[in-house]
């Protein structure tokens, strides 16, 4: 049995006035509002203040043989088996916020601390454990989370409200023009450039849908150590067409000994595709583009440098904003470069430019060397 | 014969109206941004401004009526956008002979607000007449 205040032998007070301060101690145990526990060698509890009792809406008697495991969230179970590990392995207090299911079922987000108690020898006896009920904070959390969301969200509708309707109005004057030409056997160059408007147009809204849903994706990728070197050269292959149409060479200088990276292939490879694309477009015919790889400070940097037309300081300025282009000729949606920033954020890397107008521009990607494997 | 200058960046948007609106009896030039439609109308000047509000250069399309006005004070403005939002709508409404048309519209439509800015614009009328 378990009990609100059990005693413990190795901590019986020794006289009177230990007694006195044993006392407090009780009270302070008892009637704090933080939860406390102390968990025996076989995990289970051994003692619980009344607070814990209240946060999980269990008697003290109900508590009896449980494990503190059992009344974690199963999500939450591999952090907890983890803490338990590097509690096993050295004296400092360990912390982490996590999901106990109350008796009524409720989830209740809790900062759980643990740390040892011991005898005056350093006898380890029990892991105590101080619990504070953070779900008033959790909540206050998702609530601003979900206001950024949905202000984000408003910016993005408002981007693709403007960018789809612009190539609607493009078919639908098209279609107009088509129309009039219908009538007249002499305008059928009017006729096949309005159905060529309306074709171009459609695809536009279509490679602006693809890329809203792209930007606009959620979910965290899966990652796993992969050769960057060959993502490089897989982005390089995809280009190769384009580089070819626009009379650029590309050149790539990899360092051989670059470690795997943890990554998603698949996004990184957009990445690569995306930079080297807007390096060939930017380039005049002759141009260069170059893709270097190599080790920095234990980091990885990758960079893609052409010597084209360059930006001023505000296309700088904006060249991540969603809907961001200054090639909506040649079909850019704008989303190119923020879906880029996204993945390499994602990713733990950071994004640098330098570009000068008319002499080119060199983006670096690095990777901290965490992600080096 | 009614006069109008569109200004939008994109060709689509151009080449359609630069055939369409002939046909329904409307002078009709171009501009893909702010410096050539200061160029167009110095050697025309029109009766209505059809310009869309935001260029992909970042150009107000509203700024670029308040120059050509100095130059032509009896134009009207028609403003296309594809995302008219309530501020827009408001500064709309304090400017005088400026109309807002959402994108996307028929020639029918745009023709509808072309009739309706000059018939509150005597000189456009008496050069429609």
């Amino acid at each position: 049995m378990i009990s609100a205040m059990s005693q413990v032998s190795e901590l019986q007070p020794a006289n009177d006035a230990l007694g006195q301060g044993e006392e407090r101690f009780r009270v302070a145990f008892e009637e704090g509002p933080l939860g406390v526990f102390m968990l025996g060698s076989d995990d289970r509890f051994v003692q619980v203040n009344h607070a814990f009792c209240r946060l999980l809406g269990y008697r003290i008697e109900e508590l009896d043989h449980k494990t503190e495991l059992e009344l974690t969230h199963p999500d939450d179970l591999e952090a907890s088996l983890s803490l338990g590990r590097a509690m096993q392995q050295g004296r400092d207090r360990q912390a982490i916020e996590k999901r106990y299911i109350r008796k009524d079922g409720h989830i209740l987000w809790v900062r759980v601390s643990l740390g040892w108690v011991c005898t005056r020898e350093g006898r380890l006896l029990y892991r105590q454990g101080v619990v504070e009920d953070v779900s008033q904070r959790r909540r206050a959390e998702e609530a601003l989370r979900r206001a950024e969301r949905l202000a984000s969200v408003g910016t993005l509708a408002a981007g693709i409200a403007h960018e789809i309707n612009n190539p609607l109005g493009a078919i639908v004057l098209s279609a107009d023009a088509a129309l009039l030409a219908l009538d007249q056997p002499a305008a059928r160059g009017i006729l096949e450039a309005s159905l060529n408007n309306i074709q171009a147009s459609a695809l536009r809204c279509g490679r602006i849908v693809k890329s809203v849903l792209q930007f606009a994706r959620d979910e965290v990728s899966q990652k796993w150590p992969s050769s960057i070197l060959d993502v490089i050269r897989h982005a390089r292959d995809m280009t190769r067409k384009l580089a070819a149409e626009q009379g650029v060479t590309l050149d790539l200088e990899l360092d051989e000994t670059c470690p795997e990276l943890v990554m998603n292939p698949t996004e990184m490879e957009q990445v690569l595709t995306n930079l080297i694309s807007n390096g060939i477009q930017a380039s005049r015919p002759g141009g260069t583009v170059r893709v270097r790889a190599v080790l920095d400070g234990g980091g990885l940097q990758i960079t893609v440098q052409d010597h084209g037309r360059g930006m001023s300081a505000e296309q700088i300025a904006h060249m991540f904003d969603p809907f961001y282009t200054t090639r909506v000729q040649e079909g850019g949606t704008g989303l190119g470069l923020s879906i880029t920033h996204g993945i390499v954020h994602e990713h733990g890397g950071t994004i640098e430019v330098d570009s000068a107008a008319g002499e080119g521009t060199t983006i670096s990607v690095r990777f901290p060397a965490s992600l080096c494997k | 014969m009614v006069k109008v200058l569109v200004v939008d960046d994109e060709p689509a948007y151009r080449d359609s109206l630069r055939l369409l609106m002939p046909c329904e009896g409307f002078e009709v030039e171009t501009a893909a941004n702010e410096r050539e439609a200061l160029d167009v109308s110095q050697r025309f000047a029109p009766d209505v401004l059809v310009v869309d509000w935001m260029l992909k250069d970042h150009t107000d399309g509203l700024d670029i009526a308040q120059g050509l006005r100095q130059r032509h004070p009896k134009m009207q403005v028609i403003l296309i956008t594809g995302y008219p939002t309530a501020n827009l709508e408001a500064r709309i409404r304090s400017l005088p002979a400026t109309q807002l048309l959402t994108k996307p519209f028929t020639l029918s439509r745009l023709i509808g607000s072309i009739y309706a800015a000059v018939q509150v614009a005597p000189s456009a009328c008496d050069r429609a007449s």
